[in-house]
């Protein structure tokens, strides 16, 4: 019975309706803050059971598939479907969907029927790019996803908003324009849009130079949205700009869709090209990682920091997806047990780029509200020069500000260590020049640790307290209740799944198995193995 | 059975943690300290009771079951599956981990029980505003030692390894927000500002340590496919290892440098020891814990850990790289490390200094094969180490008092009611010039030189007695602890013949015993030279009794090692039947049974350790003894032009590295950071201003050309009308003349 009902279709449109209902049915703006909060709960906790039964499933497959011929003439099917991986980044951006929406509730007040619609329109978008299985649908999207945000920083933003607004509308779709063509040559291809059907034929099997050059198509949508160095410079204008709560569903979920890209579609369609390409991709992960906490490390605005941090845990990312395709091949030729090992290496560098998704997607979602509770709500100010002492003015906002900076540099105990764990793990066994830059990359964990001690902790926290924020009129007051019941769930996930991994990668595991299936075409023999 | 609740061990301090944070027993000081310590005292309860019952089963029994994965002492649950295989945790409880045990929850509770009366909860109206936070991070520091110490496997272990750094991190820059005026590398700050920036060096600097850790773990679990103790003392385990080679490279070389990288940073070795010194600006119960009961303990422990692949990464019949590496490193730092000793001013630096030298001899014992006696050495060192620091707490409560006194301001009996002092001074006092002092040169009032002090014992005489049990143990007089566990070192690298060692282990003991014996006459002999010195009291009562339990300890724990030929006085060599088996089990290499072999009393190593001890007491007593120092008087090691400077500035590594690396990583995030927004950004605007006149010419293309062709071709149709109008005559007969002449055309055209 429970089967036959459309699950993932009414979480992705479930925010549509609400947005339509926000847009045509009068209430006033407190009634619309808490309507669009109570409707965003909706596709949360419905994909929050769709995991507990996609785990009593075919774990690692796709599941809940949905397929209708929608314009059957050429091929295009609105075909979706979830396997771990999807599932899970799903459940990630509906839950920081709900927490922005509930920071939002308390900070904006100007045109707030649309800013609500608007939200709830960009959460079709992002959900929907996750779950489709067909090329096109990934594309409409992918592009609905744009615009809402465009307007979230060009009419919310702060003073450089419609500059920072135009940059990212243009520069990410520059990108996918490539991108659709990518995928109208993989149709004269293959004959299909399906994004399942393609991966099993293999598009441009036996014309590599053609399959790299679609491959490149589609790198530059991805890699321009990860961001990817050095198309990221995007990033932290549209960080700085957005208000708050942009800012944390462009960190947790926007971006993610780039690397999601390229595991659902980069990695298996085009596994030789990937293969090819693999060294530079890691390079530019590299210089990702290292660049991106150097120059975080060189910022004065604490969003700006924050911004650059997310260009080099996004490195982390693709250092990880750049491994496991720089072993694809190994794992053809070899056997027995170095066929093993590889397969662990590979799965692990897979499962540590979307736990570090994941991982990013609360912790950095979570600093980013973290600038705003301070710049917001308190001091209207983002310089890190004019903090200091707030872990004995401001205990409580003094003790998340650790929390989410110790998970954010990798503490272990927290999510982001289990991520680049698995990353290193995947990386630098990985062999040949793949283990010297991430030998290299592990510089990166250095001096994110460097600057979010200093610039982060020392510059806010420590110190003698600023008297600017701690006596007179400006004094300001700690976290209130309702301000931690925003953190506390995120940091309750950062703990949780620090420390009990295994909840998430039991199904993350498996998935990416299937997707190395995928990529090495030797499924049956890999699919045994973890049986 | 009590083992299998190990887990419980770490997580009664976890729990006292969230407590006193989360649930907010924080409000309540007392209540928040009662809580820290009653989760230490349970966790200590079932640490000895696991402790008898291990005694009941017998050591080899219990390694042989820890070894093979059985239970109780050997807990392992399913967590993670990790591409095909599974990651599990758990406890691992063999003879070692169990005596750690006992011993970190010993130590700390002492250093528990003690931090109350230091932080002033005796005098509501000078108890430390942030008491509570700080019996939350040291429970949570216990958490992360303890945990450590039973981790199954190294994954494990580096999450506990890490909770370390970040309490060290909260604790060492606790008194972040002291806004007292000192000057530093030729600028006014603050001494909150210096507190957090030594927290900040401690953290990063094990970072470095660390990162070498996490890549030695990862490529452990590589190659061998785990990292379980239960797997990797097996001697297959060993022997597959032992063939894989990278990049020509045995494998186990690579993987057992990148593991000494982390202990080399956590137990502060030569280079990375530069954070301990700092690290002082804790307040004195976590200089302490960290340097006795946890966090440097633990490097050692690491090795002794994984000591089974240092030993096999030699291979059949050859040494071992990494043990000499270890070796070599513990050699030399402690031989340096002992030497800034001489010529340190602050009381707790002199220790610092001294443990980073101390841990270089255990590093050294281990690096030469002699494992029990490094982990013996480690425990001994545990007991006196935090006695001595204590004591040195102690004493520097007892001058805060005399400073009080002296001034005739309030009678502040804590460090924490002397912070909020200082606090209140600073307010009304502005920076002032840049301070003309002399290298070995105490401000007046610091209550940490020892250059102030002098003649104390007879103000503190608790604190004396005490603190001069800590000072023989760790000077290597028989007797006392540090005797037996230093001596066994010695023995080893005299019997195995690396007499170079045996000679530095010699030369680091006469140094220990002349810089104790400086500071022990600098500071309890000798008339007092200032007004804080003279009028300086005892510590209160839960000061003054840790130390004396540690002391009880610092005295006579050695004995637990002593070898049989001493007899009745000891336990017939209990250590070593303890230990004995641990890193053997099953491995081949006679290097690793050579480790554990107990050492009998050697008459001459043992004679010259002492002589040494005893020469460097004597040059001591010589140099301070004799002649105390004066009022106003100098140091008389600070009159050696060159050298004496060189030792006050640590060498200048410090500076060293702030030149280099540090200037470096700032320079590099400067320029890049120019580079993002004046070379990528800009062509990144580049593209978007030729989209814009691309757009531009386009629209001119558009207007001009695309609709000028249409709007010619229209206007060209029209006149073409016109032009044929002409010949549209109406006559049919010039119609047909030109369909014929056509038709002709055609033909003409068409021809073969």
């Amino acid at each position: 019975m429970l089967d036959v009902i459309p699950w993932l279709s009414i979480i992705v449109f479930w925010p549509l309706v609400g947005m339509l209902i926000i847009m045509f049915v009068k209430m006033p703006d407190a009634r619309i803050k808490r309507f669009a909060i109570g409707w965003s709960l909706v596709p949360a906790i419905l994909s929050v059971a769709l995991y507990v039964a996609y785990l009593n499933g075919r774990v690692g497959g796709i599941q809940f598939e949905e397929f209708v011929p929608w314009i059957p003439s050429v091929g295009i099917d609105y075909h979706l479907g979830v396997d771990g991986i999807s599932l899970l980044l799903i459940v990630m951006a509906t839950f920081m969907t709900t927490i922005a929406l509930v920071y939002s509730a308390r900070v904006i007040d100007t045109r707030v029927r649309e800013y609500f619609a608007l939200f709830l329109l960009l959460e079709t978008g992002m959900l929907g790019v996750f779950v489709a299985l067909d090329l096109i649908l990934f594309y409409v999207f992918w592009e609905i996803g744009l615009v809402p945000m465009y307007f979230l920083i060009g009419v919310w933003g702060g003073a450089r908003r419609e500059y920072a607004a135009i940059k990212f509308f243009l520069y990410t779709l520059a990108g996918s324009v490539l991108m659709l063509l990518g995928m109208i040559a993989v149709y004269f291809n293959t004959g299909t849009f399906d994004i399942m059907r393609a991966i099993e034929i293999g598009p441009f099997k036996d014309n590599l130079p053609l399959q790299i050059a679609v491959f490149i198509g589609f790198f530059l949508a991805f890699a321009i949205k990860v961001p990817m160095w050095p198309f990221h410079t995007w990033l932290p204008d549209a960080h700085v700009e957005a208000p708050t709560a942009g800012s944390v569903v462009l960190a947790a979920v926007l971006l993610k869709l780039g690397t999601y890209g390229f595991v659902r579609i980069s990695l298996p369609m085009f596994p030789e090209a990937f293969n090819r390409l693999a060294i530079f991709i890691a390079i530019l992960a590299f210089i990702g990682i290292v660049y991106g906490a150097l120059v975080a490390m060189a910022q004065w605005d604490f969003k700006k920091l924050i911004a650059y941090s997310s260009v080099n845990h996004m490195g982390y990312v693709m250092l990880g997806l750049a491994a496991a395709a720089f072993l694809v091949p190994q794992i053809g030729t070899a056997s027995g047990e170095d066929r093993t090992a590889i397969i662990n290496t590979a799965t692990a560098g897979i499962n540590g780029a979307v736990y570090e998704m994941l991982a990013h997607g609360f912790i950095t979602g979570a600093l980013f509200l973290m600038v705003g509770l301070i710049y917001d709500q308190r001091t209207h100010t983002r310089d890190l020069k004019r903090f200091g002492g707030m872990f004995a003015t401001l205990p409580r906002y003094a003790g998340f500000l650790i929390f989410f900076a110790m998970a954010s540099l990798g503490l272990p105990g927290l999510m982001g260590f289990v991520a680049e764990f698995l990353i290193f793990r995947g990386s630098f066994p990985a062999g040949g020049t793949m283990t010297l830059i991430a030998l290299f990359a592990v510089l990166g964990i250095i001096f994110t640790a460097a600057f979010f001690l200093w610039k982060v902790i020392q510059l806010i926290l420590l110190g003698p307290p600023n008297p600017e924020w701690s006596e007179g009129e400006h004094k300001l007051q700690d976290l209130n209740r309702s301000e931690s019941w925003i953190l506390g769930p995120i940091a309750a996930c950062t703990l949780v799944f620090g420390i009990i991994p295994g909840i998430l990668l039991v199904a993350i595991n498996a998935s990416s198995l299937n997707i190395l299936a995928q990529a090495t075409q030797v499924q049956v023999a890999l699919l045994n193995l973890f049986k | 059975m009590l083992a299998q609740y190990a887990l419980l061990i770490p997580l009664f301090p976890l729990l006292a943690f969230f407590i006193i944070v989360v649930l907010g027993a924080n409000r309540n000081k007392r209540l928040s300290s009662n809580i820290a310590i009653g989760a230490l005292v349970l966790s200590g309860i079932l640490s000895y009771l696991i402790f008898i019952q291990a005694i009941g089963v017998g050591p080899d029994r219990v390694l042989e079951a820890a070894v093979n994965g059985e239970a109780p002492w050997a807990m392992l649950w399913n967590w993670t599956p990790i591409g095909t295989s599974t990651f599990q945790v758990g406890t691992y409880l063999d003879p070692v981990a169990i005596l750690m045990l006992v011993m970190v929850t010993t130590v700390g509770l002492m250093i528990f029980i003690y931090a109350q009366g230091y932080m002033g909860i005796q005098d509501p109206a000078h108890t430390d505003p942030k008491y509570a936070r700080f019996f939350a991070f040291l429970s949570l520091f216990a958490c992360g030692m303890l945990g450590f110490v039973i981790s199954p496997n190294l994954v494990q272990s580096l999450v506990f390894w890490e909770i370390m750094g970040l309490c060290s991190f909260l604790l060492i820059g606790f008194w972040f927000d002291n806004p007292k005026p000192t000057f530093r590398k030729g600028k006014w700050t603050t001494v909150g500002v210096e507190n957090s920036n030594a927290a900040k060096k401690a953290f990063l600097t094990t970072r470095v340590g660390d990162v070498g850790l996490f890549l030695g773990i990862i490529l452990l679990s590589m190659l061998a496919g785990t990292t379980q103790w239960n797997v990797l003392y097996h001697q297959e385990a060993i022997n597959r290892l032992q063939e894989i080679t990278v990049f020509g490279i045995p494998a186990l070389v690579v993987v057992c440098l990148l593991i000494f990288m982390g202990a080399v940073g956590k137990s502060a070795q030569f280079p990375l020891h530069v954070w301990l010194p700092d690290a002082m600006a804790g307040p004195t119960p976590v200089s302490a814990m960290i340097h006795a009961a946890t966090m440097v303990a633990a490097g050692v422990f690491l090795i002794a850990r994984t000591y089974p692949l240092f030993a096999a990464a030699g291979g059949e019949g050859h040494s071992s790289v990494p043990l000499l590496v270890v070796a070599v490193i513990g050699a030399f730092t402690a031989i340096f490390a002992a030497t800034i000793g001489f010529a340190q001013g602050d009381i707790k630096r002199i220790l610092a200094f001294s443990t980073i030298s101390q841990l270089g001899l255990m590093f050294m014992a281990l690096g030469t094969g002699a494992w029990v006696a490094g982990v013996f050495h480690m425990l001994t060192h545990a007991f006196f180490k935090a006695l001595l620091f204590l004591g040195s707490g102690s004493v520097i409560h007892g001058m805060e008092h005399g400073l009080h006194h002296g001034h005739g301001e309030s009678h502040a009996t804590t460090g924490a009611a002397h912070h909020e002092a200082e606090m209140e001074d600073a307010e009304d006092e502005a920076p002032r010039a840049e301070p003309g002092l002399k290298s070995w040169e105490a401000e007046a009032d610091d209550p940490q030189s020892v250059y102030n002090m002098g003649g104390l014992r007879h103000r503190m005489p608790v604190t004396f007695w005490t603190y001069m049990m800590g000072v023989l143990a760790l000077t290597g007089i028989p007797i006392w602890a540090g005797f037996w566990s230093k001596d066994e070192i010695l023995a080893h690298a005299y019997e195995t013949g690396q007499y170079g060692f045996w000679l530095a282990g010699g030369l680091a003991t006469l140094m220990t015993a002349f810089y104790m014996a400086r500071q022990v006459f600098l500071v309890f002999f000798g008339q007092p030279r200032t007004d804080a010195a003279t009028h300086a009291s005892e510590s209160v009562r839960s000061m003054t009794i840790p130390l004396i339990v540690l002391a009880v300890f610092s005295t006579f724990v050695g004995l637990v090692g002593v070898p049989d030929v001493v007899g009745p006085l000891a336990f017939g060599g209990w250590l070593h039947h303890w230990l004995a088996l641990v890193p053997t089990t099953g491995l081949g290499p006679e290097a690793v049974a050579e480790a554990v072999a107990p050492t009998s009393l050697n008459a001459l190593v043992a004679g010259a350790a002492l002589t040494s001890a005893l020469i460097g007491w004597a040059l001591g007593y010589l140099l301070y003894g004799r002649k105390p120092m004066a009022v106003g008087g100098r140091d008389p090691l600070s009159r050696i032009p060159g050298v004496w400077p060189l030792l006050w500035n640590k060498y200048w590594i410090d500076e060293l590295y702030s030149h280099t690396f540090i200037a470096a990583s700032l320079w590099l995030s400067r320029i890049f950071n120019i580079f993002d927004q004046q070379v990528i950004d800009r062509v990144v605007n580049f593209f978007g201003r030729l989209t814009r006149v691309f757009a531009r010419a386009f629209r001119w293309f558009d207007t001009h050309i695309v609709d000028g062709v249409v709007n010619y071709l229209g206007l060209g149709t029209r006149e073409v009308g016109q032009w044929m109008r002409l010949l549209q005559t109406g006559i049919v007969q010039n119609y047909l003349l030109v369909v014929f002449v056509a038709i002709v055309l055609i033909a003409f055209l068409l021809r073969r």
